[in-house]
């Protein structure tokens, strides 16, 4: 997802992603948040050599992949992509924890079980996040961010920022194929040129904003009477109570 | 730049949401009260689709084999305004953090302090009233770089803190710090191009409405606190030149005897009893993070102090 291409169809798969009739689509938005929140919360709490716990709560990951409509390799590659920063990191925990521990009658250096562990959340944090959004659809992402009480003009400005991201991606897009298509031998952008390139786009941007929230507006979209539609189901409190009761069983036992 | 959760622990996650939520919602009023909301929202939203897509055109670092990518929060104060400039970026951040797992969830407050939080209402402050009476470029691009560095150096801390890598903070604080202080010359320089380059079209006028000066006490204060706790993580563990030379010329007493006199032992015994950092740690506990907090609670101090002092002296120059 380096690329503006790749981040504009990841972002257009979201939306069609969304629309499909998987059971974690049919979960009300503001259960899944409250779920992957506290879910985020009870594996980051994991201590660094508990490889135990880190990877019963892989479970709870594990069945939400089965239930949510992105594919595993889709999974694997998002993945692939966020964990330089971690890896970059964790990696050094063998050279400098060279403390020893136990696990399961054999003793293990503590800077490879922390390593992994580490890992394992990152592997559970990042896959819980992205599932919830792709079963949601982004209108009822920003209503349980209301729902969860974020201030109004925050979403609002957050909804409106959504819909430009589309706009302005195909305009990178094409700025990028403009430019690759004139250059001769270069890969890169001219960092001198960067500057002129940045601003363009700033302008273009405001001009075509301004046609854009117009649309909007003509089609009844109004900030100061915008409601936040939020349901919320037995179904879904049912599903809460079982995801947070088995989370917070494996968390603890 | 985007901490990832597994990098953090609980309580440094929760404690930076707590801020940026309430930095958000200090935000969210003030724009409320200063500007037309059905004027700004879109122009707000404009400048984060603006900023979320610029971030995708990466450039060569030069020398490194690796690339960077334009960050966007010293310019967008330049445009929109602290509090405006702030929301914006979070915004940014958020969407990133939802829909890309950029960033995680509960790293969200770490995020948004070191990319929103810094540039808008610690760096802009600083350099505002510069900015404004000469429209300096060195200024401009100081402030971008700065935004940027401080940036680095906070991810550091926080995941110093959590404790979860291995990797001691100063190794961690010189990789951090190779790999964006380069990004931040460029970050600075694409900054002062597009400020000089969209001045000219005075879109940036209809949002940033903070004509007065700015009071850069905030981002003083800020900035002093982050520097005492990094160099204070870098306070030798030996004994300063006057603790030294005396114990040296003792040969090996703990302290000079002619110093302990009962005066001495009531000083000791109160500092022992007011202290609540003894020798710049936690009571009990050799941890290196207490010399840090040490370094921030003195650094309060003294500009409780030093303030104090100022105070005292404005109002006996009145009278």
């Amino acid at each position: 997802m380096k690329t503006a291409q790749d981040r504009l169809q990841y972002l257009t798969a979201f939306e069609e992603l969304a629309e499909s009739n998987f059971p974690l689509n049919r979960v009300s938005p503001v259960v899944k948040i409250i779920i992957a929140a506290i879910f985020i919360v009870l594996t980051i709490s994991v201590k660094k050599y508990d490889i135990f716990h880190a990877l019963l709560l892989t479970s709870f990951t594990c069945f939400l992949v089965a239930i949510a409509p992105v594919k595993v390799t889709s999974i694997l590659k998002m993945l692939l992509y966020l964990s330089p920063f971690v890896l970059m990191l964790v990696i050094f925990n063998p050279v400098y924890d060279k403390s020893v521990i136990r696990i399961a009658g054999y003793q293990v250096y503590g800077g490879y079980v922390s390593a992994f562990t580490t890992v394992l959340k990152f592997i559970n944090t990042a896959t819980v996040s992205v599932l919830i959004v792709s079963s949601t659809k982004f209108i009822h992402i920003a209503s349980s961010l209301r729902f969860l009480r974020m201030p109004k003009f925050l979403i609002i400005q957050f909804m409106v920022m959504y819909r430009f991201i589309f706009i302005f991606l195909y305009d990178i897009i094409q700025s990028i194929q403009a430019i690759n298509s004139r250059g001769l031998q270069s890969t890169t952008f001219s960092w001198h040129n960067m500057k002129a390139i940045v601003s363009a786009f700033f302008v273009k941007s405001v001009l075509r904003g301004e046609e854009v929230y117009n649309a909007m507006l003509s089609r009844g979209f109004d900030i100061r009477n915008f409601k936040f539609d939020n349901k919320i189901n037995i179904s879904d409190i049912f599903f809460c109570l079982c995801s947070l009761l088995y989370v917070f069983i494996v968390r603890f036992i | 730049m985007h901490m990832a959760d597994a990098l953090l622990s609980v309580p440094v996650g929760v404690t930076f949401w707590g801020i940026s939520g309430a930095a958000a919602g200090y935000a969210s009023s003030k724009l409320k009260k200063e500007l037309n909301e059905e004027k700004i929202i879109p122009l707000m939203g404009v400048a984060g689709a603006f900023v979320f897509a610029l971030q995708m055109v990466n450039f060569a670092i030069p020398g490194t084999g690796s690339s960077g990518h334009f960050a966007g929060g010293f310019l967008l104060a330049l445009l929109l305004g602290r509090h405006a400039a702030f929301l914006v970026m979070s915004s940014v951040l958020l969407v990133q953090a939802l829909f890309f797992a950029d960033g995680g969830l509960l790293a969200l407050g770490c995020n948004i302090f070191n990319m929103a939080f810094i540039p808008s209402y610690i760096i802009y402050p600083l350099f505002k009233n510069i900015i404004d009476k000469n429209e300096s470029k060195i200024a401009i691009w100081a402030g971008a770089f700065l935004s940027l560095t401080l940036g680095a150096v906070m991810v550091s801390m926080q995941t110093g803190i959590s404790g979860i890598a291995e990797l001691p903070f100063s190794k961690m604080l010189m990789l951090m710090l190779g790999i964006h202080l380069l990004i931040a010359v460029f970050e600075g320089v694409i900054t002062v191009g597009s400020y000089m380059f969209i001045k000219r079209y005075s879109l940036q006028t209809e949002l940033n409405s903070e004509k007065g000066k700015l009071k850069p006490y905030f981002g003083i204060c800020s900035v002093s606190l982050i520097i005492a706790a990094v160099v204070s993580l870098f306070a030798s563990s030996k004994p300063d030149g006057l603790e030294w030379s005396v114990y040296n010329i003792m040969r090996g007493a703990d302290e000079p005897h002619s110093l302990t006199g009962q005066f001495h032992n009531f000083l000791g015994s109160l500092q022992e009893k007011i202290a609540f950092l003894p020798d710049y740690s936690f009571a009990g506990n050799s941890s290196q993070w207490g010399t840090s907090v040490a370094g921030i609670v003195g650094a309060i101090i003294i500009i409780i102090l030093a303030s104090s002092l100022g105070y005292i002296i404005r109002k006996v120059n009145k009278h």
